[in-house]
Formats: structure tokens, sequence, C-alpha cells
């Protein structure tokens, strides 16, 4: 079992206080915040000591990624301390300093055997703004940690519809900084991760997007009264809680299920938990949107922090469908353990 | 039940076809497919060409400036225009024509009809709505905009908000309240302003999308005559509510050829993502196209009220809800079937918008994104879907009401300043 949501309580103080009470600031990435993180190891929590990480809990970095997430913070963290980071110490290499990004997906990217790299990798997180980017490259006997330094590579910036960026890098017999060849198994894992990370920012975010919505219609008034006093505001408020609730819930269980070492648990918890993450996603938005109304559509109030990032973050590390088939491919197959086995983990 | 129109619509129906042949460019496919530099120019000379023409209100009557036909011809020029993916009008003429127009023919003066038509026609006269502010949103009678008469002239007071086009707009009809001491809905006056004075100040206000496309209007002494009054002083609240019918109503009887261009937009999409086999995309394409079916049934029923005689009543929200609900759920498809595109969206952007992007956009993943950030606004304006779901409610199910808490004059009403 994880550290009990009772032992998180300091952790999540600490990483409330250094990333600040409101969301973060706009523009392209929050530099402090990634410093204040990087020195307070809250970026390598779940990294062996022998590495130079924390030597804590797969949850315990969870939840830093989870606290960015309900702060809208403009850094890779979730990549960094959930894919990056994993990805590394899987390869047993030590984690290098300075803003660290991971590849949620490097399919396509190969390394010969002189171990340069070539391949496009797709919407690599802050990859513009990265000191050091972690992939996983097809090798000539399997697959390979490596660690790029993305000035070394061409960088095509994008955005994701929250402003995040999102940027494709174009690698032509790029020399990795850091390579170490790992078990297949990672390629599968390293999909898991990635939809993990997105699940646990979702967590946030949703958080967020109800706090906001509870404050709102407490204190916005018309017809003579909060506008919590009418029923149908009340119903959205409440169903608004329940699908926070269920993509936290589906989070806590991915990671359970992450962290228990058992490959099928896992498999079928993240891509459940991906599944309802992405339909709770667009529930919440809607709803907070409708209920915030006009001043929430506006660039000035907070709320878009939040309900982009949902939208963004819904369909990233495979889209919703892509999951959908995962789970309901485990769940005929008459060679996996029974669904209620897979489902409860036993 | 199939349905046709009547002869004399079909042979206007030539006429329009013929209007559009001779003066589109050749090779015409939408505002969408122009530069963004070009577009407000083409839009520009176009609209002059239809107001030539009698093109913008053409069930409008003669005397002032309309074509004197019915709102069959009106449906038949929108179904012709959306074929041939040529604007109705400009951004402002949703207020001028659509909702202001609309309510001088039924509740104005003959001066006032005779005056403002055909300015509004003409495009000499750029109008928007100063309904809501920063306090009366869903509770629209909860204005506090102040107006007093001095001598021959109202003075004007207070803030309006979220008013979409003012930007572009130089001249606002205003809900004011006229007669603080009266009960909520009865001491409130609708006003015609002119922008262009120095008591109106406009501020734009940044959508979530980055668009500036709605305003804050703040008035410190503005001015108008006593006499640009619609409906009676203190009796605003009828005209209000009248302009709100046609604002959700008259759309109506358009909704659903409005829709069925851009979800064949959408059904493009697909088929170029080769998704057309993928059954959760058939199905929810398949309800996509019901639900524009259901916009066409609604909307022959509107026309048949409204060329009755009627003006749009409740009624009219029931289409509100259908159209403003299927543009989330179609864009939320879109969103789906981008995929992976979506997620860094890319292409031509639609240059800001409240509903659907021009014809002629390019089908890409960034118009597809913006349109769906756009459709979130559609169940708030216009009132809300939990507003008009009361309205259906209370006025078309018979019933209870919400209990009021707003009887008695306004100035004594709990945290209300005015
Ligand atoms: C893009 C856009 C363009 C607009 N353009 C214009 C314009 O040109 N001119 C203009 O005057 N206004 C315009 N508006 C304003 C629009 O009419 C208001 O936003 C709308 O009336 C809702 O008011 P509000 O935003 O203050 O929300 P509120 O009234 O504060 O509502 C908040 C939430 O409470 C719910 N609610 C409120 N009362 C009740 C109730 N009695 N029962 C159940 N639920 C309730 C609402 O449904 C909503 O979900 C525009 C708005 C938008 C978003």
């Amino acid at each position: 079992m994880n550290a009990s949501a009772q032992d998180l309580r300091p952790l999540t103080e600490t990483a409330e206080s250094i990333l600040g009470a409101g969301p973060s600031a706009e523009g392209v990435w929050d530099a402090a915040a990634w410093a204040a993180l990087e020195e307070s190891g809250l970026t390598t929590i779940d990294v062996p000591e022998s590495l130079g990480g924390g030597g804590g809990t797969l949850r315990e970095a969870a939840e830093v990624v989870r606290v960015a997430g309900a702060r809208a913070v403009r850094v890779p963290i979730a990549e960094a301390a959930l894919v990056g980071a994993w990805l590394l110490g899987a390869a047993g290499l030590p984690v290098p300093s300075g803003p660290l990004t991971a590849a949620l997906d490097s399919a396509g990217l190969t390394a010969d055997a002189s171990g340069a790299l070539t391949g496009t990798v797709r919407r690599v997180p802050y990859a513009r703004i990265a000191s050091s980017v972690v992939l996983l490259a097809d090798g000539p006997s399997g697959p390979v940690v490596v660690v790029v330094d993305p000035s070394t590579a061409a960088v095509s910036e994008g955005t994701n519809l929250a402003g995040e960026p999102r940027d494709d890098l174009v690698l032509d017999g790029v020399s990795p900084t850091a390579a170490a060849a790992v078990e297949p198994a990672v390629a599968a894992e390293l999909a898991l991760r990635g939809a993990l990370s997105r699940v646990v920012l979702a967590a946030g975010a949703g958080q967020t997007a109800l706090d906001l919505v509870l404050r709102h219609v407490s204190e916005r008034e018309q017809f003579g009264r909060p506008i919590a006093k009418f029923q149908a505001v009340q119903q959205l408020v409440a169903e608004l809680a329940g699908e926070v609730a269920s993509v936290t819930l589906s989070a806590e269980a991915a990671l359970l299920a992450t962290a228990s070492g058992d490959a099928s648990y896992a498999a079928t918890s993240v891509a459940a938990a991906r599944v309802v993450s992405a339909d709770a996603s667009t529930r919440i938005a809607a709803i907070a949107h409708q209920l915030v109304a006009g001043i929430g559509v506006t660039r000035e109030h907070a709320l878009h922090r939040s309900t982009t990032r949902l939208w963004a973050w819904r369909d990233e590390g495979g889209t919703e469908g892509f999951w959908a088939d995962r789970l309901a491919a485990r769940a005929v197959d008459p060679s996996a353990p029974p669904l209620w086995q897979q489902v409860v983990g036993i | 039940m199939d349905i046709t129109y009547p002869p004399e619509a079909e042979a206007f129906r030539e006429r329009v076809r013929a209007f559009l042949g001779e003066n589109l460019p050749a090779g015409w496919t939408g505002l969408g497919a122009l530069a963004e530099e070009e577009r407000e120019q083409f839009r520009e000379s176009w609209r002059r060409t239809l107001a030539e023409h009698q093109m913008l209100a053409v069930s409008w009557p003669k005397e002032y400036g309309g074509a004197g036909l019915s709102l069959v011809e009106q449906v038949v020029l929108a179904e012709e225009f959306a074929r041939a993916g040529a604007p109705q009008g400009s951004e402002n003429d949703g207020f001028g024509i659509g909702m202001l127009g609309n309510t001088l023919i039924h509740l104005g003066t003959e001066e006032q009809k005779k005056h403002y038509l055909p300015r509004i026609l003409s495009g000499e006269q750029r109008w928007c709505q100063g309904y809501s502010e920063p306090d009366a949103g869903s509770d629209l009678a909860g204005i506090r905009t102040s107006a007093v008469l001095d001598g021959d002239e109202w003075v004007i007071n207070g803030q309006k908000t979220w008013t979409s086009s003012g930007h572009l707009a130089d001249h606002i009809f205003v809900l004011a309240r006229t007669d603080p001491s009266a009960a909520k809905h009865k001491g409130i006056t609708f006003l015609l302003v002119p922008m262009d004075q120095p008591g109106v100040e406009v501020r734009p206000i940044v959508n979530m999308a980055g668009y500036a496309l709605f305003n804050e209007v703040f008035f410190t002494d503005a001015r108008t005559a006593s006499h640009e009054v619609v409906g009676g002083v203190n009796d605003g609240w009828r005209t209000a509510m009248a302009l709100l019918g046609f604002e959700r109503g008259v759309g109506a009887t358009t909704d659903a050829i409005r829709f069925r261009g851009d979800l064949d937009r959408l059904v493009a999409l697909a088929r170029e993502r080769g998704l057309t086999e993928d059954p959760r995309i058939r199905e929810r394409l398949a309800w996509c196209h019901s639900r524009v079916e259901v916009m066409r049934y609604r909307g022959l029923i509107s026309l048949s009220r409204l060329l009755n005689g009627g003006r749009p009543g409740p009624e009219a929200s029931i289409s509100k809800v259908i159209w403003s609900e299927f543009a989330q759920a179609y864009t939320e498809l879109a969103i789906e079937i981008l995929g992976p595109e979506a997620l860094a969206p890319t292409g031509q952007a639609t240059g800001g918008l409240l509903q659907m992007p021009e014809a002629g956009t390019e089908n890409s993943p960034l118009s597809w994104v913006e349109t769906f950030m756009s459709a979130r606004a559609g169940t708030i304006y216009a009132g809300s879907s939990q507003i008009q779901r009361n309205i259906i409610g209370e006025q078309l199910l018979g019933l209870p009401k919400e209990p009021r808490l707003d009887a008695g004059p306004f100035r004594d009403l709990a945290g209300s300043r005015g």
C-alpha cells in the first residue's frame, strides 16, 4: 500500500507553498516555479537515492504533479517526475539538472549502432525551454532510453489549446548526452506512464474548476439570491463534484495499480482511468463554464486556465478512443485474468 | 411530409440564384477562403451590394427599404446564400436588422420606422445590444443603468457589459432604469442611443481564445433625445422581451441551414481522417444529422407561426436550447475526430467568431478547436440554457414559478444600489 492521504499532507503543503496560491501567470513557462521545484527535490521524488533522487514513492511524486495541475503551473513537472525520471530510473541513468522534459510517445525514433538518433518526435511538452529531453528510442537490439539536448535537434514550436508549448523535435543523427538500454517492457509501460501523468494533472485541474465554481455560485447573486440557491445550479454543481471525484478516484486507483508492479493490473487501471478522466474532463469544463457564464469565458478570469488544460490533456498520451479500445481488448481477452480480478487487482 | 414552398417563393429562389451568379466573384467558395485582410473589405462591399438589391431584409415592408416579401422568401434566401457560401450581412446586422429592426416594425412609432429602418439597411448605422450589466445577467430586470429626463433629453449613467461587436457599432439600444420607485420590471425604458459622444466609452474584453469580440460600455452623462424610446417610458420590459423573442426565435427559421453546411464540413473531416467506418463516430454523426433535422422542423413550425402574424414567444426557448447545445456536442465530436491533431492545432484560424466559421474556411484543426471554444458561449448568451428551461417550464408547461424575492420598489431591493 502507498502512503495514505494523511502522510501526504506535508508534501501537499510544501508543493502548494512553492507553487503559489493562484494559478501561475501567463507566459510560455514559469522558470521560477521550476527552479523552486528542482531545488526542493520535487522533480525527482521517486527516483532512487543512488541515482540522485529522493527515494520516495510514486504517489508522492504524483502529489506534486496534481498540485501543479491544480495551479496550472507552466512547467514540465508531469513529464519530468512521472515520465522522464521514471525512464531514467529504469535505465539506471542519473537525472540531469536543469529543466527536464520527456516525450509521452517517441514512436519512430531510432538509434543506430553508434547511438546516433534519427526521427521526429511530436508534441514534446516544453521542448523549447528544456535543457534535457528524455526519449525512448528503438535501438539495434531493443529499446534505449536517451537524453537529448534539444539545442542539438530542430525544434518546431507548437502549442496546445491552453497555450502550453508542445514542440516537435526533429533529430537527424543527433548524439544523445546519455543513453542506456532497457527491457522491452519499458516501451509498453511508457504509454501507461504518459497516460497516468494526464489523469493526475486532470485531477488537479478538475478540483480547481470545482473550487472556482463553488466560490462563484455562492458569491454571485441574481434574482436577489446567490445563484447557488437555485436547484438547477445545485444539480449542476453536484454533477460537477461527482465528475471531479471520479477523476480523482480513478487517478488514485491507477497510481496504486502502477505502484503494485503488477503490469496487467496497471494496464487495466490506467486505461480505465484515462477513459473516465477524458469523459469527465469534457463534462467538468462544460458545467464550470455554464455556471460561471459570461465572466468565465474571458481571458481575465482564471477558469479558462483549468478548462483549456482539461480539454488539452484529455487526449494527450493517447486519445480517449485509443484507451477505450485498449480497455475493451483487455476485457474480452480470453488469456487475460477475468475482468473482475483486473478491476479489483487481485 | 414533403415540404414545398409556394411558387412565388420558388420564383424568388431563381432571382436569388441569378443575383448570386452575377454578383459573387467567379469561383467563390466563401469568405473563409479569402486572406484575412481581404475579408473585411469584401464583407463591406458585398453588404453594399446586398443593400442596393434589397437582399438584406427581404421580409421588411418596401416603404422602409425592405423587399416587401414574406419570411418564406427570407428562408429561401438563407438557403441559397448558404449554398453559395455568401455572407448575409455584416457583424452588426444581427443586432440592427435581426433584433432592433424587427422590434421596431412591431413596436416602433411610424417616425422611428421611417428614420431607423432605412439607415440600418444602408449601413449608415451599426447597432449593438446594451442589455447585460455586471450585476444583471440572467436577472436582466436587475439593470441599474439609469436614465433621467433633462429637458428634452435623457441623461444616461451606468455600465453595460458583454456588448458584442460594440467596438464596431455607432448606436446601442439600452435598457435603462427610469423609475427606481416602481417595481423591478416596471421602471425600465428601452432607449436608442448614439455612441459617438463623449459620455460613451467602449472598452474591449478579451475572450479565452484571445479574441476581443465583446466589450464593456460605460455611460457618463451620455445623452439621447427624449423621443428615442421604443414602446413607452417605463414600459421597456415588454420591448426588451419582444426583442429577445426575435433574438432567440427568428434565427430558428434558418438554424438548420446554418448548421447543415457546417455538419457537411464535419462529415468531410471524418472522411478525410478515414473514420467513417468507426461505429462510435458514425453513431454521433447520425445523432448530429438528426438534430439538424429537428432544427429544420422547428424552423418550419416557427416559420408558419410567424407567417400567421405571430411574434416569437416562449417557444423560441426550445429552438435556442436545441441549437446551442447541438453546437457544443458536434464541436466536441470534431475534437474527437481530430484526435491528436487537436492537441497542438494548426492550420487556418477563424479570426474569432461567435458561431460557425465562414464558408470556405479551411477544414483545419485550429478552425475546429476555435469553434469548439466559442460554442461554450452559446448556452450562456441570449438567455442561458437554465433560463430557457425555466421559461419552457413556467410559460409553456405551466409549472409552478420559482418564488420571487424581488417584489416592491426596485430601489428597496436588497443589494440594489440604484
Ligand atoms: C459571448 C457572449 C456574448 C454576449 N453578447 C451580449 C450582448 O451583445 N449584449 C448583451 O446585453 N449581453 C450579451 N451577453 C451577456 C449574456 O446575455 C449573459 O452572459 C447571460 O445573460 C448570462 O448572464 P451572466 O453571464 O451574468 O450569468 P449569471 O446570470 O450570473 O448566471 C450564472 C449561472 O447561473 C444560472 N442561473 C442564473 N439564474 C438562474 C435561475 N433563476 N435558475 C437556474 N439557473 C440560473 C445561469 O444559467 C448560469 O449557469 C453575451 C454573453 C456572452 C458569453
